[in-house]
């Protein structure tokens, strides 16, 4: 791996986690009336931008080095399924994020004073948000995985 | 610059900066018990505790990652990624980050919570100590029940003991 | 505020579309190798196409359902319904993937 990639592989990795952090500090500010809304808008943008940026990062790894140099290793080593299951359903799962994410922020940004006033809305934007933050870890867990899979 | 080292320092500080929070958190909860109420001050130690462990959790996962990425670099492979020490310490991660949730929303009682987040950080402290650990996960998973246990009833132990003391 | 509702229903209904698309777009790629060789051809990689194709069907979808005035929805239920269908979409790609290796 030349050092760009490193760059773009540890960028793809950091800035997934950011937009976990930023989610999770969202989900556990919602409820909190002293917060305010500024925070909710604000980690919701940084989660929004930290996953696309991950997408991004993610996606120039993937199409120009993973599929020709880490799939084979992958294939022809004691754990095929890490590819033909976790890496082909964490690179699908994963375009889900920015929408959701997305989502979270439209709803925060247009609707935050109906946030505030209706507890039924503000536990629909939780829900979404905790079930964005399990599917981001969720594909975090399988990168780890997949990336054991690549051995000597 | 040697990353290995520095992320491994990094590693260690954020792993300090979190058991050193939870076990003061465990500390002043049970001091601040005394008079059963948390009066403003106390609330904002506890606070600051609090934050110190979130800021010990945020550099543990970074400099963790930035381990996996020189693992992976090396191809280390499943060896060293699928060690039962290695997955323990993820679960035990992933146990500590649910908990968290759960406290923050009181969907678990919060003495229960804290016990549990408590032995988390001390699993996870020993677990990067214990280097030549060849247990499987099943054995080290089962080991950190019983010791979530044990933590429990200790800090139930001396809570009773402090508040029973003059 | 009622055109606010109307941006925000929009965003949310065109992402409940989107995510339906990839799944569509993986599931039929999967299954025909034309159409993923047809998305490599094109975008360079299929990976890419199906990521250009939701985005696509996004914004496709925002003007037309904002145009549809979509302010009598109810926020609170299109949101569960968005997660409903990120976990279902979730779970029909883990049982795809998992059917085809098995297969």
């Amino acid at each position: 791996m030349n050092n760009t990639l490193i760059f773009f592989l540890v960028a793809h990795i950091f800035l997934g986690t950011f937009g976990i952090i930023f989610l999770t500090a969202y989900l556990l500010s919602i409820f909190k009336k002293e917060n305010g809304v500024k925070w909710l808008k604000i980690n919701s943008l940084l989660a929004l931008l930290s996953f696309v940026g991950s997408w991004i990062s993610g996606g120039y790894y993937y199409a120009s080095y993973y599929g020709k140099s880490v799939k084979p290793i992958i294939l022809k080593g004691d754990y095929p399924w890490v590819h033909t299951v976790l890496m082909e359903t964490k690179e699908h799962v994963f375009l889900f994020l920015p929408f959701l994410t997305l989502v979270i922020f439209a709803t925060t940004y247009f609707a935050h004073s109906d946030i505030a006033k209706d507890k039924k809305l503000a536990l629909s934007v939780a829900g979404l948000c905790f079930t964005t933050v399990s599917i981001a870890l969720a594909i975090m867990l399988s990168g780890i995985v997949i990336s054991g899979a690549v051995g000597k | 610059m040697d990353w290995n080292v520095f992320l491994r320092e990094l590693h260690v500080l954020g792993a300090a900066l979190g058991v050193g929070g939870s076990t003061f958190v465990e500390i002043f909860t049970i001091k601040f018990a005394k008079d059963k109420k948390t009066d403003i001050f106390e609330h904002e130690v506890l606070k600051v505790c609090i934050n110190v462990v979130r800021i010990g959790l945020i550099i543990l996962t970074f400099s963790g990652l930035g381990l996996l990425v020189l693992w992976r670099m090396r191809l280390l492979g499943p060896d060293v990624f699928y060690s039962g020490r290695f997955l323990a310490k993820m679960t035990i991660l992933l146990i500590l980050l649910f908990v968290a949730l759960l406290m923050n929303f009181k969907f678990v009682n919060l003495r229960l919570g804290s016990a549990v987040s408590t032995a988390c950080w001390y699993a996870a402290m020993i677990l990067g100590i214990a280097r030549g650990l060849d247990l499987s996960y099943f054995a080290i998973m089962a080991g950190f029940g019983i010791f979530v246990v044990l933590v429990y009833f200790f800090l139930e132990y001396a809570r009773k003991s402090y508040l029973r003391s003059k | 505020m009622g055109d606010k509702k109307s941006i925000l229903s929009a965003i949310i209904i065109s992402s409940i579309l989107a995510l339906a698309d990839i799944v569509f777009l993986t599931i039929f790629g999967e299954l025909n190798q034309g159409f993923k060789s047809w998305l490599t051809g094109t975008f360079s990689h299929h990976w890419i196409g199906k990521s250009v194709i939701s985005v696509i069907v996004f914004m496709v979808s925002v003007p037309i359902f904002y145009i549809l005035r979509l302010r009598n929805v109810n926020t609170t239920v299109i949101i569960w319904l968005l997660v409903a269908v990120v976990n279902l979409s979730f779970g029909i790609l883990l049982a795809f993937f998992l059917f085809e290796v098995n297969h």
